[in-house]
């Protein structure tokens, strides 16, 4: 009986911390959905303007997407990525042996941007507010913080229930787990979301596709190790403790 | 306490679980991650579920063999089990299909151990068809769990090879790419699956080979049965079946936990869980066996009851054995009686012959007088009696050497009879003595018996109108008669020569006799009715004519006679077609032998009877001869009466002197004539009678002639 409870709490604990690395890798990673474009040649003028725009702070959401969509994009939850040819001087044409040398760029967005509002037609002010994509937007950035940062909570509680030599507790730890995988399916599902709603706005160019990362499956196959880990964790805490309490019947007896 | 005890052995315990927890969820979650997407796109959307499937069934089985209860005995109660504790001994053998099985008794459970059963040092516990202790599954492997066990190994290969050849496609898809973070992460997980493919696939085949054999894995180590033949195995496939398709065992360890539960609300419930207990307790160890042999005890008493039972029975069978014994025994007493029977018939002749002398007054008076001399007379002379029989013995012994015709009997009973004449007057005297005392024991048998006389007479009635074979006896008796009046002329002369002197008077009785012994009827007819009208007067005819009644009423005595040597022959002889020869030789014989016995003294008697009865037996031709005599005898005795009541005192002192002598010349002439015809038994009776009176005639003629000389010439 104590050895089957032991297993399960070590068992659970095991996956609660894959979870976590997980969570953690796809939060910091950069790879959360990516485009393909073909290499653009003989646009030394147009890839110095649009560089810049892309990196001035007052680009707005087509500005960005254009950049993204022409020159191999990948955004993240909190940045977003563009790789270009390397020799970027004006003067001269690029030579074909140059061409094949990358560099990315990358940009993170700011707070305002994270919580600026969307509009109905991206690039036009005068449009009106999108309230979905405003709200999908937020949520996407906010979920996977908040996923972690319960799974965080639930180890302490943890750790505290090893400290005090009893798996009841335990059972606070199992419910925080399952509130983190509930928070982890919301942002993935989110984030689905809101990229299917921006490709209807900005239709993207005959040769540009686009698909999800890495960093995305990596969420996604998070919540299923969540829910195993708070599913032992509750199971080992109420046995344990409807056992303990009859045993401590017993010996009063 | 049990968070504690489980902290403590944290360290070293759980490591092996956690790292099969680490490889097994992270690779397979990597490879889904980075892997999967890709091959979902180039090769088929189904790689991605397959592999799902698969590793969801590979996780269930791993959570069942490490959750579940392997099947573990409850520990019995140290309360209930010290005494056990201390008399047990350490091993109990218990007989499976023919084969001893050890169980061992363990000291931390206090119980022995069920066959296949073990202690796991590890969980400090005993399990049932324990197998193994395994630390990836940080539990024990035994009967309960180890389909999921197997289970778990065999989707665990599958799974394995599935991952790394799904991988190694993604890498040759992408081989252009391999700094990339996708193929970078597929080719660890392939590195991962390739590294516990080797012993995974090892162990399972490991597993496979102790499933088929029905084997456990501690069996196998520990080398049991391993020389002789395993009594868990049931076949290949009944071995599989039974390990992934029977239902669960049972699980221990639950039930006495609600028992006590049940108990602790109600105290006074507790004696019947402890009955329970001890019920399971005894099974364990193993005091139902011995209950067992104590009913197989009774049963052997009940078979010991059964034959004690049996004993009684031979008993009785020697008991009836015995009994047949006494029916034996009384089937000779009957014979015995029978006998007895035979023996009293012969003194009923006798006592009609001296009946006529009651009958007259004056031989009535005369009689007691002579009693009381005979008697006198009887006792003085029983000594010389026993002389005169000793005298004889020699007598047998020196004639074998002088006669050859002395090998046969009647010529032995010939030779007796001359004897005592050679001797002379002290001779005579001394035959005279015992005739004599014969006559009175006859008398008294008489007196005291005359009651019975009268049912002798019922029985002779009875006897006459039954039987036919004594009118056909009667019938010869009739035609002698006539023989008798043709011959009634010569015997007249000898009468009148005898007549001026009383030796000439008693010679001329003799010779009288002895012409109707030769002439068996006739003479004896003739004679007895001239002397009777000439000398009695009327009242003595009268005597005559009672007289002749008796006469007529005698034979039927024999007959009384024949009935129970007919049973003795039937009991003694087998039955078949001689049993007709046989009877009536056996009734001629008894006729002779009482007849025979009556003259002569009692130890004479057994000689002659002898062998009458051989002879009776041997012939069966002579049956007509030996009646004639019979009738010669009785006529013969009638005619001697008559004359000492005519006689004077004198004449009557004479008379019994007479009569024995008459008496011993008659025996010797009937064994005579009795002798003869047996030696010529093949001759016909027609020819048998002549010889019979030519040498008679021959002997007696001489006798007439010359007293002396004539008992010299036939010597």
């Amino acid at each position: 009986m104590d050895n089957r409870f032991a297993t399960a709490f070590v068992i659970a604990c095991v996956l609660s911390l894959i979870s976590t690395i997980y969570m953690a890798a796809s939060i910091g990673t950069d790879f959360w959905y990516e485009y393909r474009s073909p290499v653009q040649e003989n646009s030394s003028d147009l890839n110095k303007s649009i560089w810049d725009e892309f990196i001035s702070d007052e680009a707005d959401e087509k500005t960005y997407n254009d950049a993204l969509f022409r020159y191999n994009g990948t955004v993240g939850l909190w940045r977003r990525c563009i790789t270009i040819p390397k020799n970027m001087h004006w003067y001269s044409p690029p030579e074909r042996t140059e061409s094949f040398d990358v560099v990315t760029k990358c940009v993170s967005f700011t707070l305002t941007e994270q919580f600026m509002e969307k509009f109905v037609d991206p690039g036009n002010h005068n449009s009106g507010i999108d309230l979905l994509r405003t709200y999908l937007w937020r949520c996407q950035f906010l979920l996977p913080f908040v996923s972690l940062g319960l799974m965080c909570f639930g180890a302490l509680i943890g750790l505290c229930a090893c400290i005090c030599r009893s798996l009841y507790p335990t059972i606070a730890t199992g419910i925080l787990h399952l509130l983190a995988g509930l928070c982890t399916l919301g942002s993935v599902s989110c984030y689905v979301a809101g990229i299917e709603l921006l490709h209807q706005k900005l239709e993207l160019p005959d040769n540009v596709s686009g698909e999800f990362g890495w960093s995305f499956c990596l969420a996604c196959v998070s919540a299923p190790l969540q829910f195993m880990a708070s599913a032992l964790f509750i199971w080992a805490a109420h046995t344990n403790r409807k056992e303990y309490t009859l045993m401590k019947a017993y010996r009063v007896a | 306490m049990p968070a504690e005890s489980g902290k403590r052995f944290k360290p070293s315990k759980y490591v092996p679980v956690s790292a099969a927890a680490i490889f097994l969820v992270g690779a397979t979650t990597l490879f889904f991650a980075f892997t999967c997407p890709g091959l979902s796109l180039y090769v088929s959307p189904a790689v991605p579920i397959y592999n799902a499937i698969m590793f969801l069934f590979v996780l269930a089985n791993f959570s069942m063999a490490t959750f579940m209860d392997p099947g573990i005995f409850p520990r019995a109660e140290e309360d209930e089990d010290k005494e056990d504790d201390f008399r047990a001994p350490l091993y109990k053998t218990v007989e499976i299909k023919g084969i001893q099985v050890r169980m061992k008794w363990c000291a931390t459970c206090r119980f022995y151990r069920p066959p296949r059963c073990s202690h796991c040092s590890v969980c400090d516990n005993c399990v049932e068809e324990f197998d193994h202790h395994c630390p990836w599954v940080n539990n024990c492997i035994g009967r309960r769990n180890y389909r999921y066990f197997f289970l778990f190994l065999l989707s665990l290969t599958a799974h394995i090879m599935g991952v790394f050849g799904f991988g190694l496609l993604y890498v040759l898809y992408h081989i252009e790419e391999l700094s990339g973070v996708r193929t970078a992460v597929t080719m660890a997980v392939m590195c991962v699956a390739g590294l516990f493919f080797i012993p995974v696939a090892g162990l399972t085949g490991f597993h496979v080979v102790l499933v088929a054999r029905g084997r456990t894995t501690n069996e196998q180590v520990t080398g049991k049965f391993r020389g002789g033949v395993n009594p868990f195995t049931n076949g290949c496939c009944n071995n599989v079946s039974r390990v992934l398709c029977s239902s669960p065992a049972p699980r221990y360890l639950g039930r006495p936990k609600k028992e006590k539960t049940i108990v602790i609300r109600p105290p006074f419930l507790r004696p019947e869980v402890s009955d329970g207990q001890i019920t399971v307790k005894i099974m364990d160890n193993g005091i139902q066996g011995e209950l067992r042999r104590t009913k197989s005890k009774g049963s052997l008493e009940i078979t010991e009851s059964q034959s004690a039972d049996a004993e009684p029975p031979p008993p009785p069978k020697p008991d009836l054995s015995r009994y047949t014994g006494l029916r034996t025994h009384l089937g000779l007493a009957t014979n015995e009686d029978s006998s007895l029977l035979a023996k009293d018939s012969p003194p009923t002749p006798t006592m009609y012959k001296y009946r006529p002398g009651y009958s007259s007054s004056s031989t009535s008076a005369a009689m007691p007088h002579s009693s009381s001399a005979k008697l006198s007379r009887g006792d003085s002379l029983k000594e010389p009696t026993s002389i005169a029989e000793s005298s004889r013995h020699p007598s047998y012994r020196s004639e074998p050497s002088l006669e050859p015709e002395s090998f046969r009997s009647p010529t032995f009973g010939k030779s007796f009879h001359f004897d005592p004449l050679s001797s002379g007057s002290r001779s005579s005297s001394l035959k005279s003595a015992q005739g004599t005392g014969f006559e009175l024991g006859q008398l008294q048998s008489i007196r005291s018996e005359g009651t019975t006389s009268t049912s002798y007479k019922s029985l002779a009635n009875q006897t006459r109108n039954g039987s036919l074979s004594y009118d056909s006896l009667l019938t010869p008796s009739d035609s002698p008669d006539f023989e008798s009046v043709q011959a009634g002329p010569e015997p007249d002369p000898p009468l009148g020569y005898t007549s001026p002197f009383l030796s000439a008077r008693l010679a001329q009785q003799r010779e009288a006799e002895r012409h109707p012994r030769l002439v068996p009827t006739g003479p004896t007819h003739r004679e007895p009715s001239p002397v009777r009208y000439d000398n009695l007067s009327r009242h003595i005819v009268a005597s005559l004519q009672e007289r002749e009644k008796l006469l007529r009423q005698s034979p039927p005595l024999p007959g009384r006679e024949e009935e129970p040597g007919l049973g003795d022959s039937g009991i003694q002889s087998t039955p078949g077609s001689g049993h007709a020869p046989r009877t009536s030789s056996s009734s001629d014989d008894s006729k002779r032998s009482p007849l025979g016995k009556t003259p002569l003294g009692r130890p004479a008697v057994p000689r002659f009877g002898k062998p009458d009865g051989l002879r009776g037996r041997g012939v069966g031709s002579p049956e007509p001869g030996p009646t004639a005599p019979y009738l010669g005898r009785s006529m013969s005795y009638s005619s001697q009466k008559a004359q000492p009541g005519v006689s004077e005192t004198e004449e009557v002192a004479l008379q019994p002197l007479l009569t024995p002598k008459d008496e011993v010349q008659l025996k010797t002439t009937y064994s005579k004539s009795n002798g003869q015809p047996k030696s010529l038994g093949s001759a016909s009776p027609g020819p048998g009678q002549p010889p019979l009176s030519s040498p008679t005639r021959g002997g007696v003629k001489k006798v007439s002639g010359v007293g002396g000389t004539t008992y010299e010439i036939s010597v």
